[in-house]
Order: structure tokens, then sequence, then C-alpha cells
């Protein structure tokens, strides 16, 4: 509704204004706002588009929604705003941004490296043994499972703290700290993660239960049953940013050095892509090729596949001290 | 000197009786005590043992001495101090072992009392006492393991909290021997304590009350101490990029007391952190060391085979088959090189060769699970040993794995003081379970791959593929063969934690749409080495027989000898 009264509204300052009243409602905010600039045919109508994206953007970054800021600083290359004024502000406001270190954007990127610093520190030396870390190192695994990162020896530590004192183990934790090594796979994090986790927690806890049921699936390249089981335990991985797509890698990995040609079908059954929309991706992002018979090329294994056939070399050296001494 | 007299003042742990003499601080009245004591202790101390004790405890004083007398100058080391330490790790090695064959194969050692009466108490008396083996017949009592305990502490709290570096030299045989016994007692304990069936309700309260014996945070205390306090890994870095560790070696590193004890306890930590399951951080402790060269750390042959033992078992419980096969076939060479010195002390002996034998079944497992080449004479050797238990498991057998595994794994404890309201009768197997539990699922998984015939490495060639397993099972099992042979593989760099993804599995193959390619790996005899070698010692042995027959038959015996020592 409010979209309507900017458009039909003639002069600049009333757009202007309008917006930044709305920009004190939070209701504005959750709005996203790149969805409205995909709309291009509303913006070509409107005409103070300009005004528009500057008050968006304004109001983005006031409230510190910086993933829509990032977006919608690239919405001028879209639709070609060429105002000069337009082009300054929206300088200024990346200047801004890189100036003010507490902003989110920066906060976002840095907060997990400021984290990895401090943890670093607390994992050297006695302290890593102190059940007293326990908090700080637990929000470094939420840190890490929302941002997509993984930190191998910091988990293990939390492990270790939770052998050292069974009172303060967690069940959630733990399950995240499976999950994150399974995303590390063909690294065997997962089997030294099993180590330390005592058995009656193995047994007994379901999502423990049910993660290492899944691990076993995907280390056995079961991975049509592994796609079905995860359908029937979505629960666990909600909230793990980037599960699937690091299984997803892990599966390419094997099929890369298995495969040379490999048939369509097969290949989305193991990726788990009943509607076929991920097999495209990720066959871009491996540079495998599709050709007419709906086989996709993976590597020429033939190059590094070969028969070899190891002969004893016998150089000079050996040979001549016995040339030196005989006859 | 300072260091002895306030040695006193301390609570005399050692007394075996139960009663509660507590020490009043009143060094006429304890005096009177002991001397009271001594008369009634039925053990006589024979002379030949006396002479020992005294002959040891003056050159351990004198050394202390010596060693003061050159800290003061500013002096590290000096030649007289070398001497002194040869000879105590003579008395050390021999004597002492001799003694207690001769005399005490059957009794412990006297009571550190009236050890304690004939050299007087001191530092000395604490190293002495160390050396007591004393587990009598039947292992030792709780109250045994208490005051060991606190001889531990008090020593180590000597060397760790003394103004100054600590007057004493010893040689690295005895500081490593501290170290892992240090360790071991820890273990032994912490077994201990979960046994409760056998024990007495006076032994559970006392167990109970006392959580802070024998903790795990204490024994990581002193190792994480003596690291710090040594410098150790900021030696090694510098040691390794090839410059010189004095320099940054600081106050305490600098004695080779530290220094030696920092790196002993580096191994102490890879051996605790086994202990408890934590492999990773194992391997980790050691990322200064480079496990693949000599140095100059490595002159103990029982720190080395430790090491290796722990190293080799932390990177098969990581599937990192080909760097564990090649860590165990390195140090089963060495201990074959070097198997003829260690016919010093019987018990050092048997420990080494349980090791010996407890490394080849974990080789055996290590090349089941991921077959490669490995040297000849070891291969040869291991095959004489576990040849069928090897060809068991490679046809699937998982029973044998399981009972490999359990003789050839280290003793797994489990940090925590039980509830000992509630102990269940295996509690004490329990640590060991669980990783016998992730072994076990890891054979499993690969279990599969022994029923093809294909994929074992016993057939050479192109085998006849027969098997009735369905399309769909087999493909993954090819899956899962790729997979598995790709080991993180160490290729450079120092920390043994680094790694490559590598497959050196001698069959390899690829899957092109329906059809398999196999390739195959042969390696061809090789000859050219063998037959040059025996050509050279032909050689030898023709030259000696020419020499012979020159200078006549008086050198004949000699020469006999040598050409038998060189075949």
């Amino acid at each position: 509704m409010w979209f309507q009264s900017i458009e039909n509204s003639g002069s600049k300052t009333i757009t202007f204004t309008l917006l930044r009243t709305f920009t004190s409602f939070e209701t504005f905010v959750n709005y996203n706002i790149v969805h409205i600039f995909g709309h291009s045919s509303i913006c070509s109508q409107m005409k103070h588009t300009d005004l528009l994206i500057l008050g968006c953007l304004q109001c983005m970054f006031q409230t510190s929604r910086v993933r829509h800021v990032t977006t919608a600083l690239s919405v001028p290359s879209r639709f070609s705003l060429s105002s000069l004024s337009f082009r300054s502000t929206c300088g200024c406001l990346r200047f801004y941004r890189q100036k003010h270190r507490n902003t989110s954007l920066d906060q976002m990127a840095s907060s997990f490296e400021q984290m990895r610093a401090n943890v670093g520190k607390l994992l050297r030396g006695i302290d890593r043994y102190n059940p007293e870390n326990l908090a700080t190192l637990e929000r470094y695994v939420e840190t890490q499972v929302k941002e997509n990162a993984y930190d191998l020896e910091a988990n293990l530590a939390i492990l270790k703290l939770y052998q050292f004192n069974p009172a303060y183990f967690q069940v959630t934790v733990t399950s995240q700290i499976l999950l994150k090594a399974l995303t590390n796979l063909p690294h065997t994090d997962f089997t030294l993660c099993k180590c330390m986790i005592d058995q009656t927690h193995q047994q007994e806890e379901r999502p423990i239960r049910q993660i290492l049921y899944l691990g076993n699936l995907l280390e056995t390249c079961h991975f049509q049953s592994f796609w079905s089981s995860l359908e029937e335990n979505r629960e666990f991985i909600d909230g793990i940013t980037g599960f699937e797509d690091s299984v997803r890698k892990f599966i390419c990995h094997v099929v890369g050095i298995t495969y040379q040609n490999i048939e369509h079908r097969l290949l989305a059954e193991m990726l788990g892509d009943p509607l076929d929309t991920q097999v495209k991706v990720w066959m871009s992002k491996y540079g495998w090729t599709e050709n007419e018979e709906g086989q996709i090329f993976i590597f020429n294994q033939e190059e590094s596949v070969k028969p070899k056939n190891i002969v004893e070399k016998i150089d000079f050296e050996s040979v001549s001290s016995i040339m030196a001494t005989s006859q | 000197m300072s260091y002895q007299t306030e040695e006193t003042e301390e609570y005399d742990p050692y007394s075996y009786t139960n009663d509660d003499y507590l020490h009043t601080g009143d060094p006429k009245a304890d005096l009177a005590y002991e001397r009271q004591y001594e008369q009634q202790t039925y053990h006589v101390i024979p002379e030949v043992i006396k002479n020992f004790l005294q002959y040891f405890h003056k050159t351990i004083s004198d050394l202390i001495d010596q060693k003061v007398y050159e800290l003061q100058a500013n002096r590290v080391s000096s030649e007289s101090i070398e001497q002194k330490i040869y000879e105590i790790q003579d008395v050390y090695e021999n004597s002492w072992n001799k003694l207690t064959d001769r005399f005490f194969k059957t009794s412990p050692w006297p009571e550190a009392e009236a050890i304690a009466s004939l050299v007087g108490n001191g530092e000395c008396v604490s190293l002495l006492l160390f050396l007591l083996p004393v587990w009598a017949q039947g292992g030792p009592t709780l109250d045994q393991r208490f005051e060991s305990y606190y001889n531990y502490c008090n020593l180590f709290n000597y060397i760790l909290n003394a103004d100054g570096p600590a007057p004493l030299e010893l040689p690295n045989q005895w500081l490593w021997d501290i170290i892992d016994e240090f360790i071991y007692q820890f273990q032994s304990f912490s077994q201990y304590r979960c046994k409760t069936a056998k024990k007495s309700e006076e032994e559970i309260e006392f167990l109970r009350n006392n959580p802070k014996i024998w903790n795990v945070h204490s024994v990581l205390n002193v190792l994480h101490s003596l690291v710090d306090k040594s410098n150790i890994n900021r030696q090694l870095e510098v040691y390794t990029s090839g410059g010189d560790p004095e320099s940054v070696a600081g106050e305490y590193g600098r004695h080779s007391l530290y220094k030696m004890l920092g790196y002993f306890s580096l191994v102490g930590l890879l051996r605790l952190h086994s202990l408890l399951g934590d492999y990773y951080q194992a391997i980790k402790v050691l990322e200064n060391i480079e496990l693949n060269k000599k140095s100059m750390y490595s002159r103990v042959p029982e720190c080395q085979i430790t090491t290796y033992y722990y190293v080799g078992f932390a990177y098969l419980m990581m599937r990192r088959y080909q760097d564990a096969i090649r860590v165990f076939a390195n140090i089963l060479l060495y201990i074959q090189r070097t198997r003829n010195m260690f016919q010093r002390s019987t018990y050092k002996y048997e420990m080494i060769s349980k090791q010996n034998e407890q490394m080849h079944g974990l080789l055996a497992i290590a090349l089941t699970m991921y077959p490669m080449r490995i040297d000849e004479s070891i291969h040869t050797q291991l095959r004489e040993k576990y040849g069928d238990k090897m060809l068991r498991m490679q046809k699937g057998d998982l029973q044998v794995f399981e009972e490999l595994f359990s003789f050839a794994c280290p003793k797994f404890l489990s940090p925590v003081v039980p509830n000992y309201d509630n102990v269940l009768p295996n509690y004490h197997k329990e640590p060991f379970q669980q990783q016998l539990k992730v072994f076990a699922e890891e054979v499993q998984q690969q279990a599969q791959l022994s029923t093809i015939p294909l994929l074992s490495n016993m057939v050479p060639w192109f085998p006849p593929l027969y098997t009735t397993m369905p399309v769909q099972e087999f493909r993954i099992q090819l899956l899962v063969f790729k997979h598995k042979m790709k080991n993180l593989v160490w290729t450079s760099g120092i920390s043994a934690l680094d790694g490559e993804f590598q497959s050196a599995s001698e069959v390899d193959f690829y899957i092109d749409k329906d059809m398999i390619h196999i390739a195959d790996t042969k390696v061809a005899r090789r000859y050219g080495d063998f037959f040059i070698r025996q050509i050279h010692k032909f050689e030898e042995l023709n030259r000696t027989l020419k020499k012979m027959a020159m200078s006549g038959a008086s050198t004949i015996a000699t020469a006999a000898t040598t050409t038998t020592r060189a075949t």
C-alpha cells in the first residue's frame, strides 16, 4: 500500500519524506528490499527511482541489515542509474561502512575470525582443560554452525571437556559437532569425534544415534539411502548452514575419483536430486560436461589410472664399484 | 645448603603403619620416634646394600654440590659433571638391577624409613625412593599408591618450583624412566580404582575422600608445566629450522635436566592423550618433532619405541593407514637392528619385546586394511608371526581383527572418578570397549570389500570376476573402495598432522559408463641390489683368502671369524 502512495506522489521531496517516515517502522525493515527492485516494471514506471533506492539504502544501513545493503548496492548497475548524486551517496555509504568497524557487515566477517583467535588462545596449554571455558567454546560451535565455518581442534576440545566433566555434557552441542564433522568428509573427523563420545551417549541419545547412522551411510557410500534417511530426520540438520552442500561436495569427490563417464540419472540419484535441479549446479562447479546420450564426462581417468610396470633401474654408481674391483 | 635443610621439616609420608602419627614439627620428638620405629623393623639390610646405597647417595650428593658450584660460577656443564653422570648411569642401569635380582627378587626393597636412616634426608632420598620397585607380589596396595603419588609430587615440586634451576643432573635414561613410570602408575591407578568389586569398605571410603590423588588434571598439569618451563617447543622449532636452540631456551631450558624432561613430557602427553582416545591432540603435541629424522633428542631407545608405537596407533585410528604402516615399519627395523643392545635388564627387555609384538600386530591390521608394499625383512617377519591371522582377516573375519586389536592396543582409561556407589562390574573395561567399537565399525565398513576377489591383494592378475552381489550394491562397494583407499598421507613439513590425499593401492580402477577399467601395478623383481651386495661380499672373501694364503696358517682363525661375520 505504501508503495502505491510513493508511486503516485509527484514530487521528489514527498517521495523522500514518505520513505523516511517508513524507515522508522520495523515492518518496512523486514521487507525484502531487493525483491521490490526486482520488479523492474514497477521501478521503470516510478519517476523517482533513484530517491527510492537512496532511501532504502539509508534505512538498511541504519538498521544494519547489511546483507541487503550489499545486494542493494548492486542494484544501480541493473537499472543503469547514472545520476551523480546517487552515485556519490552510494560511494559515501561504502566509505562510511568501511570506516566504522562496528557495523554489522564487518562484524559478521570478522566475528568468526575474532572468535577463532580468542578460542585459539584458550586452547593453548593447560587452559584447554578448564571447564569454565565451555561456554565460550559452545558459543563458538554456534557461530560455526551459522556461518558455515569449521574448526576441528576447538570441537575436539569441547568433546574432551565433556569427557572429563560428564555433568556438563550437552546433546545439542555434540550433535552439532558430529554434523559439522560430516561436512568435512573425506577427512576422518567423524571417526575422531566418535572416539571421544561415551558409549552410553552414543546408544541412548536419539539425535546422536541417528547422526551416527547417517555418518555410517555416508562412509559406506550408500548415498541414496542417506538422502532418504535425511528426509526423515530433517530436524537435526536444520540450522546447519551449508550441510547439504558439503555432503554433495563429498559425493562429487568420490564420483570424481571413480568415474570417467557416468549416467545422468545415476548422478542425480547419488546427489539426492529427484527434481534434477542440483546436477547442473554441481556439474558447472566441477566442469563436467554432458553429451547427447545423457552421459556426463567427469575426468580423463585413463591418463592417471594405467597399468604400471615398475621396472628396476640400476644406475651407474652402484655398478661402478664392482667394475672397479673386477679385473 | 638450604635445599637440604628444608626437607627435614616435611611430613614424612612413608610410614607404613596405619597409626595416626603426625609430624609434630619438633625435630627431637620426631627423631626419637624414628629411631624407635627403626628398631622395630625386621628387615635386616645386607652389608652390600648398605654400601651400595651409601655409594649411590654420595655420588649424587657430590654431583649436586658440583652442579651448585658450577651454577654459581655461571657455567652450565663441565667434564666432572659428565663423569659423575656416567657413574650414576652405570649404577642405575647395572648395579641396581643386579642387586635387585640377587637380593630382592621376591620381596620388596627395605622400607624407605630404613634407607632414610642410612643416608639421611634430602632430595637424594626422594630420588632413591623413586627407584624402589615398591610392588611386592600381587601388585601395590592403596597406601603404596598414595605414597608413590606424594613422592612424585615432591619431586616435581622441587624441580618446578625452585627459585632457580634445580642443581641436578641426571642421565637421560633415568629422566625418561621417571616420566614413563609416572604415567604408568597413573594408568595403573585409574584402572585400579574402577575395580571396586574386591575392595573393602575402608578402601572405598579412602578413595572417595581423596579424589585429588592421581587426578588426571594433576598429571596433565605436571606434564604441561615441564613443557612450558623448558620452552621445549620453541627449542625444537628453532632446532628443526637449523638454528641454535640455546638462544630461545630461557633460564631453565638451557639445563639438560629441564630440556630432556620437557622433551619426555611431550612424549608423555602423546601417550596420555592416546590413552584417553584423543588421537588428534596426541599427534598435535609432537608437532615440532620431526618424526622421520633422527635427532639429538632421541637417544633413549625406549622413548623412541614408545613414541612410534603411540604415533602409529593414533594414525591407525585416524584411518591414515599409509602413515601408520610407514611408522611401524621404521620402528620395527630399528628394533631389529638394535636388539642386542637391550640385554641389560630383563624387565626392560620384556617390555620392548611385548611392544615389538604389539606393533607387529598393528602392522598386520594396517596392511590388511590397506595393502601396500613394505620392506622385505619386515614382511617376512610379519608373515611368520601373523601369516594365518592375516589370511583370515583378509577374508573378513571380524573376530580376528578384534582379538588382535585387543592384544595390541594401549590400555585405555577413563579420566573420570567413578561413582563408587554404583560401579558396574565391567566398568574398567568401558573405555577399551568404546575404542574397540569405533575400530570394529571401521573394519565393517571395509568388510564387504574383501568378499570381492578382485580387491584382495592376494590375487595378482585379472581374476575371474564372479560375485553374487547385486549390481547396485557392487557399484556402491566400488565407490567405497575408492573412498577408503584415499588416505591422508604425510608428504612434507614438520607437523605430523599435515598430509595430502593419496592412494597407494596396487590395484586401481575407474568406471566408464558400465565398464570397469582395471589398472594393475606390477613391480618387477629387484635383483640388482642383491647381486651387487653379494658380489661385494665375494670380493671381500677373495681378498681375505689371498691374504691368508700369503701370511700362512696362523691367520686362518681370525680370517675365518671375519668372513663368517661378513656373511
